[in-house]
């Protein structure tokens, strides 16, 4: 029974005769002890042989005929398509849609973001905090320049300019002058 | 010089015409279709079981052929490639065909029709040797499993190599003989069963 499932696997082997010497040894000699065995082989084998032997089925010319007229056809189609496709959604290209998606997405997001208050506007005034810190530096610099004795710093640089011309003798203090002038400029 | 011309076309081999096709000769493509046309027709006749639709197909595959011209590669064969065209068909058209059924329960093929089976106490031998021999071995093809039923086309009616086979059916070696020695044992127990 054993030798029987190993000669049913190698009777295509045999066939087309890609069996190994071993093998071929041992079907030959199973082959020749086991009448049903055999008998399926040769069976198999007149059936391989009338497979190969069936009429072949030829074509006509009309075969040629009609795949020439299917071709044209075929040619007449795609000319057609393409002439009616002045304007077609397939003509536009992925990535413009991809891109026009994107940017309706962020404009959404930018209006939903603004409705919900995440977004500040720029006219919003400042923070509490913020204010009071600024105004108390304001009133801070008022009182400073309120001070007696203190000089604006154009009050400075005018007293500066004067006190120099004032004083022709001395070209070293007055270069000192000139240069602390410019320097204020620049300033 | 015609004649010139198709002596030397028939020297070329299907490579080589094929090539001749991509860079635009139309004559090169008519002498494919000649090479092919019956090849293909029978394989695909055997497979699908309906001459008409067997010969619809083969068109089908020719003009797909013509529009993809340039798909070919010469990394294979050209005949396995288009078998392999032809085959894939052939499947659709199967699976097409299944769900047709389906729908409308039962279908005989044309070839079905006229055929007067022999009585059941012949021995399979007789009956192969009978006149009904060939439409027999053909109803038994069809009722094997499209897996085998392929296999066994390529191999026993095409007369294709293991390897060309195994190439257009897209599975090893090892499996296609496999299923080609199963397929042959199925065959003969559906040959039997008639």
């Amino acid at each position: 029974m054993k030798n029987c499932y190993r000669f049913k696997t190698l009777i295509s082997n045999y066939i087309d005769k890609k069996i190994s010497f071993r093998d071929r040894r041992f079907f030959e000699s199973h082959r020749k002890n086991c009448e049903s065995c055999s008998a399926l082989f040769a069976s198999i084998f007149k059936t391989k042989v009338k497979m190969h032997q069936m009429p072949q089925i030829t074509v006509g010319d009309e075969f040629m005929t009609s795949l020439r007229k299917r071709i044209l056809d075929h040619k007449n189609a795609r000319i057609l398509s393409s002439q009616n496709k002045n304007f077609s959604l397939n003509r536009i290209p992925a990535f413009a849609y991809a891109f026009s998606s994107v940017l309706v997405l962020v404009i959404v997001g930018f209006l939903m973001m603004k409705t919900s208050g995440s977004v500040a506007p720029q006219s919003q005034q400042l923070p509490v905090a913020t204010q009071q810190q600024i105004d108390d530096a304001r009133q801070f610099q008022q009182q400073f320049d309120a001070t007696p004795g203190y000089l604006a710093p154009e009050q400075m640089a005018n007293t500066q300019v004067d006190s120099g011309l004032g004083n022709e003798d001395d070209p070293a203090r007055n270069f000192e002058n000139n240069l602390n002038k410019v320097d204020y400029q620049k300033k | 010089m015609i004649m010139e011309k198709e002596i030397k076309k028939k020297k070329l081999t299907d490579e080589e015409l094929i090539k001749k096709f991509q860079n635009g000769d139309v004559w090169a493509f008519e002498e494919i279709v000649r090479r092919y046309r019956d090849r293909l027709t029978n394989f695909v006749y055997r497979y699908v079981h309906d001459r008409r639709e067997a010969e619809d197909l083969v068109q089908d595959t020719f003009l797909k052929l013509y529009q993809n011209k340039h798909a070919y590669k010469e990394i294979a064969k050209f005949s396995t490639w288009i078998y392999t065209i032809a085959a894939n068909l052939a499947k659709t058209l199967l699976r097409k065909r299944k769900t047709r059924k389906l729908m409308f329960f039962s279908r005989l093929g044309p070839e079905d029709k006229d055929l007067d089976l022999p009585s059941k106490d012949r021995t399979t031998q007789e009956i192969l040797e009978s006149e009904h021999g060939e439409k027999l071995i053909q109803q038994a093809i069809s009722k094997l499993p499209e897996h085998f039923r392929i296999a066994i086309i390529l191999r026993d009616v095409q007369e294709l190599s293991y390897e060309e086979t195994s190439s257009i059916i897209g599975k090893p070696i090892g499996t296609v003989k496999s299923r080609i020695n199963r397929a042959r044992l199925r065959l003969q127990k559906e040959l039997e069963n008639m």
